[in-house]
This record gives structure tokens, C-alpha cells and sequence, in this order.
């Protein structure tokens, strides 16, 4: 094999195929010149290496724009948890009253919310409809007392026409 | 760092989700790749100041742009490329201004930051071309395959250069 000069720089770095590798290290191996182009190769490379890196002197960071909905929407679970922490407060001081039924929540400030007793609620429904059936039935007989009324007229129109004599 | 082989999967899944939308993760490729760039950028420029405001602009324009990235495997190339830009394009506007203040000393037994500056002094004494394939090579671990594609140049070339640079140093360095 020729001298490696031409392949020093791969030869050290080891980017050399590793069949060529290990052809030039037994090269190397043999031939005085090679091992003093080496040396004084891997000398000047090892005084670079001696200075070593810096560190930036500062930290690059980039801030990067947003849009305002993505800003907005950041906020929202501590103004949610806010919310929630001000109503549990209100509602154990006493001053709001919170209920959920059917699907549905109740606040009431300031009163207790009012006890729905089922029975009461079924009562209450039924007196409704039995007053809105007492409102029709008492329309029906207004109607049929005016109908009445008008039919007694006419008889007695009539009964008082047959009585009158022809010529009278 | 190793960065023939650098967690494309990693980089692809954080790219994914700034394409997606989800901007703030590029803070995140900020965090991977800072360091590295402005390493970069330092030792081309020869600037600190300088360079973390060129690195800010790198990662700027990145961002900008990472909708036109082809393969997203290929990332750290690509962001390499867009701060040789970077440096070029500042190079170029600076022609002839003289950053480098220090002396170089000689290579007895040097501390760490006695080190870094004599070789950040030697390395502005190369030629740009050459001074990028150092610092890719030597201190961002690239593969000359990548150094060709970020320098647009054959694998060959830059493998000239390297070893071109390696004579000048060795000459600065001692």
C-alpha cells in the first residue's frame, strides 16, 4: 500500500470504509512516514481540541404570536375554578341555595329553596285541570242559559200572535 | 457532539410539531442547537457579542423557513447552512475589519481559557473557507460529507482545505 496522506484526514476521523480502515492501520503500522504524518496531524488537532466550547452568554428564546382566542381560552380554567370556589363559598355562608333536579339547577339567594313534596305536586296538577274543566263547563252553561232565553222569547211571540183576533 | 449522528428522530418529531403548528416548540430546537451554533459562530467570526446576534438571526431564519425544509432528517445540515450564511454574508460586509487582538502563545502547558483564546486568535488567521471546515471538523464533528454540502463544494476540496488549514496552525500553534 502507498503512504495515506491522501487519506490522513479520513483515516483519523475514521470515516474511511472498514476494510480501508484496517488496511491503513496496518499501513500505518509499517511506514515511518505515515506514523510522523500522523503525529503531527493528531498534535495540531489536539491543541485545537484543548480550547473547549462556550456557553452562549444568554438563552435565545423566541415568543411567538398567538391568536386572541387561544390567549382567552389559556384563562378560562382558573377564571372556571375561581367561579366555582366563589359560589361553594356563598352557598356554605348561607346566602345561596343550590339544587339540582330533573336536569336542572336552582339558585335561590337569600331563601332557602321551598320543599316539593311528589303528593303536593300531583294535587296541585290535578286541581288545575279540574279548573280549567270547571271554566269550560261553566262557559257551556252560560251558552245554553242564553239559548234558552232566546227560545222562550220567540214562544211567547208566538203564543201572543195566535191569541190577537183578526181585526182587532 | 457527535453530529453525523445526531438524533435526526428527535429533531424530526420537534420539527413535526412546530409545522403542525405548535410554534413553541422550536424553543426547543433552540435549546438542542444553541450552543453548538454559537460555538460555530464564535470561532468564524471571532466576535461573542457579535455572534450571539448573528445566532439569534441564524435561528430566526430557520424558523422562518422550515416550511421549505425537504428532509427533515437532515436538520442540523440544514441549520449548519443557514449559519454559514450567516457568517459568510457578515464576513463579507466586514472585509477587512481585524477582530483578532490576541497573540497567539506558544503551546507550553496552556490553561483551558489560554488555550481557547490562542486558538480562536489561530483560527482567524485562516482563510474563511478553510477556518469553517476547522471548526465543522474539529469542534462540531460533522461528516465531510455534510462540510461539502454546507460549503457547496466537493468532499475533495474540503478535505484540501482541512489539511491546508492543519499547516497553517500547526505553524501559529506551535
Amino acid at each position: 500500500m502507498s503512504h495515506i496522506t491522501e487519506k490522513l484526514a479520513e483515516f483519523i476521523f475514521e470515516e474511511l470504509p472498514p476494510p480501508e480502515m484496517a488496511e491503513a492501520r496496518r499501513h500505518v503500522a509499517e511506514c515511518a512516514y505515515c506514523r510522523e504524518q500522523l503525529a503531527r496531524f493528531e498534535q495540531t488537532l489536539a491543541m485545537l481540541k484543548a480550547a473547549p466550547d462556550l456557553e452562549p452568554p444568554r438563552d435565545i428564546v423566541f415568543e411567538f404570536d398567538k391568536p386572541v382566542m387561544t390567549r382567552l381560552w389559556r384563562w378560562f380554567p382558573a377564571v372556571a375554578a375561581l367561579a366555582a370556589i366563589l359560589l361553594v363559598t356563598i352557598a356554605l355562608a348561607g346566602r345561596v341555595h343550590i339544587q339540582w333536579r330533573d336536569s336542572q339547577v336552582t339558585i335561590a339567594f337569600g331563601q332557602n329553596i321551598p320543599a316539593v313534596d311528589p303528593n303536593q305536586a300531583a294535587l296541585t296538577a290535578e286541581i288545575q285541570r279540574l279548573q280549567g274543566h270547571l271554566a269550560y263547563l261553566e262557559d257551556r252553561q252560560q251558552r245554553v242559559e242564553s239559548d234558552t232565553m232566546a227560545t222562550v222569547s220567540q214562544i211567547q211571540l208566538l203564543a201572543r200572535g195566535q191569541r190577537t183576533p183578526p181585526g182587532d | 457532539m457527535k453530529l453525523g449522528s445526531l438524533k435526526p428522530v428527535d429533531d424530526r418529531k420537534i420539527i413535526e410539531r412546530v409545522l403542525k403548528g405548535d410554534t413553541d416548540a422550536f424553543n426547543l430546537l433552540l435549546r438542542r442547537w444553541e450552543k453548538p451554533i454559537y460555538n460555530f459562530i464564535v470561532r468564524m467570526i471571532g466576535d461573542r457579542d457579535e455572534a450571539m446576534d448573528l445566532c439569534q438571526d441564524a435561528f430566526m431564519k430557520a424558523y422562518r423557513e422550515l416550511d421549505t425544509l425537504k428532509d427533515l432528517d437532515r436538520f442540523s445540515s440544514w441549520l449548519y447552512r443557514i449559519a454559514h450564511n450567516t457568517c459568510f454574508s457578515k464576513l463579507r460586509k466586514d472585509h477587512g475589519k481585524i477582530f483578532v487582538e490576541l497573540q497567539p502563545e506558544t503551546r507550553a502547558s496552556r490553561m483551558p481559557i489560554e488555550s481557547r483564546l490562542a486558538v480562536e486568535t489561530a483560527l482567524q488567521h485562516l482563510p474563511e473557507d478553510q477556518r469553517e471546515v476547522v471548526v465543522l471538523k474539529v469542534f462540531q464533528s460533522l461528516k465531510f460529507e455534510e462540510i461539502a454540502a454546507i460549503q457547496d463544494a466537493p468532499v475533495s476540496t474540503v478535505k484540501s482545505r482541512l489539511y491546508m488549514a492543519f499547516e497553517k496552525l500547526r505553524a501559529i500553534l506551535g
